[in-house]
């Protein structure tokens, strides 16, 4: 009778979690996830492991148990064996939570949450020689603003680098994303080449390419009725000076998209003027996209 | 000179009481605050009044808030949104009471309208079809929408339902939806996915919010190759 009784207390104080009932008080480790939404995160701790699956896809809090008690007096220390697909799980608090001594607290309840991994939105935008250009991520996935950045070294067939871009929210896994042109700028067309618009997976976008073009400094040319004229942009970039040979009975004229200055202003000039002819150039200054009026070469006997 | 020192060491002594933000300060110099904090304020505008004192214009995006005037301990404290701000309804939470210490408690949360970003999409001939256009996806960022096959018409509206399905009204009993773009922001639609058997393309499908709702998005889809 006595042993019965003796039993059921010991029982009864390690229900309690009190320890020294002859044998050690045991403990079992357990805890919580929540914002699990993808399989399987694996946890260690005393030589033991368990696998927490998600409840569901919306996150709901699971519980988890491992398999064997630990002793009073035992230390745990959990750790990820695993984290989930397109997640990263985190202790709620690593210092006094997720380790610790068994029988400090009534009972051992790990506390860990998990997000879902996010990834950037980005990519490259080419031609891009002005100031303006805003891209979007819809409604509140954020605005980037892109820049031109000039080449290193500066040459006249490529002013412009490639001008990188990413937005700055970050898309969690799964999620749709979609990369539109808010504002174009200032004298650049710019469109989108690359896929625009997509479901995030595991690594960031990167590669969402936009391409821009300039209008081209041109005009119109009349009386031009043997060769040998040449135009040239004397506002071009520094050390250059872009120049156009225009062919006998020639009506227009272009300069290369890149033969203009950072500044976007162009002067153009008559470079050498063809045998037994004198073009003069009206309009010849003026900037990309103004509205200035167009430039006109006209040539006559001289 | 008795009566005068008692007297200002007295009033020294309300003084300081009230300055520790004691109560029973009854006719002493105001000197309790009277403020609080703000959510959700995008929109310029806003005018709050606490009781008949002077108007407090608040700038958008400010968090908190705080009145010029100062209000004597266990006076009354009334703080009312005089003035909406434009495009913005907003409510206070603890806006009355009595003071006896500054007063920070107040909350005034703000709700930009916001619209229906919506359009129509022209499909490719019924003739030119091979197969079922299904599987378009479009999206406005995080919002995506899947559209039926030949549906002529997408909103990126979703209604808001409860646990049990039940549609969510607003307070005078209108649907509400999720997926509508608040005013001044901007918005852009885009395919998220083709669908089988044609190519889509949007026109009209960037722009800022305006106090009307957008309707005029198109989506082409011509029969694929």
């Amino acid at each position: 009778m006595t042993s019965i009784f003796l039993r059921a207390a010991c029982m009864l104080a390690m229900a309690l979690g009190l320890s020294a009932c002859g044998g050690k008080a045991e403990f079992k480790v357990t805890g919580l996830v929540s914002g699990l939404k993808y399989p399987t995160l694996k946890l260690s701790t005393n030589g033991q492991s368990v696998t927490v699956l998600p409840a569901d896809t919306n996150g709901t809090t699971v519980n988890f148990s491992f398999p064997n008690t630990i002793s009073y007096g035992d230390e745990y220390d959990l750790v990820f064996d695993t984290q989930p697909a397109h997640q990263s799980c985190s202790f709620y608090d690593p210092v006094n939570n997720s380790k610790g001594v068994a029988g400090r607290l009534a009972a051992i309840n790990v506390v860990i949450i998990c997000g879902v991994s996010t990834h950037t939105v980005g990519g490259k935008v080419s031609d891009l020689t002005s100031t303006g250009l805003t891209l979007i991520n819809g409604s509140i996935g954020g605005t980037a603003l892109v820049a031109p950045v000039p080449a290193d070294p500066v040459s006249t067939t490529a002013p412009f680098a490639p001008a990188p871009y990413t937005l700055p929210i970050a898309v969690p896994y799964f999620e749709y994303y979609g990369l539109s042109i808010l504002y174009q700028p200032l004298y650049d067309n710019c469109t989108i080449t690359g896929k625009a618009a997509g479901q995030m997976l595991d690594t960031d976008i990167a590669d969402i390419s936009v391409s821009c073009a300039r209008d081209a400094i041109a005009g119109s040319v009349t009386g031009l009725t043997v060769d040998g004229l040449t135009l040239k942009n004397v506002a071009a970039l520094p050390n250059t000076t872009p120049t156009v040979v225009v062919a006998k009975d020639a009506t227009v004229f272009s300069f290369g998209k890149d033969d203009v200055n950072k500044d976007v202003a162009y002067d153009v000039q008559v470079a050498t003027q063809p045998a037994g002819l004198v073009c003069t150039v009206s309009n010849g200054t003026g900037t990309v996209k103004s509205t200035a009026l167009p430039i006109s070469v006209a040539c006559k006997a001289g | 000179m008795k009566s005068l020192y008692s007297r200002s060491g007295l009033s020294s002594l309300v003084a300081l009481a009230c300055a520790l933000g004691l109560s029973g300060c009854g006719g002493s110099t105001p000197n309790l605050a009277v403020g609080g904090s703000i959510t959700g304020l995008t929109k310029p505008g806003l005018v709050l009044k606490n009781g008949d004192g002077p108007d407090l214009p608040v700038p958008a995006y400010s968090a908190s808030f705080v009145f010029n005037e100062y209000i004597r301990a266990d006076d009354e404290f009334n703080v009312t949104v005089k003035t909406d701000p434009t495009a913005a309804h907003c409510t206070v939470v603890n806006g009355k009471g009595r003071s006896a210490f500054n007063v920070n408690t107040i909350i005034i949360n703000c709700i930009t309208e916001s619209h229906e970003l919506s359009g129509t999409i022209v499909w490719p001939d019924k003739a030119k079809q091979t197969t079922d256009p299904v599987g378009l996806i479009l999206n406005n960022g995080n919002n995506a929408v899947t559209i039926a096959a030949n549906s002529p018409a997408f909103t990126f509206n979703k209604p808001i339902t409860d646990s049990t399905g039940k549609p969510v009204t607003d307070s005078t009993g209108k649907a509400t939806y999720s997926g509508q773009v608040d005013d001044g922001s901007a918005y852009g639609v885009t395919v998220a996915q083709q669908p089988a058997g044609a190519t889509c393309s949007v026109t009209n499908g960037v722009g800022t919010m305006g106090t009307v709702p957008v309707t005029n998005v198109l989506v082409t889809c011509v029969a694929a190759p």
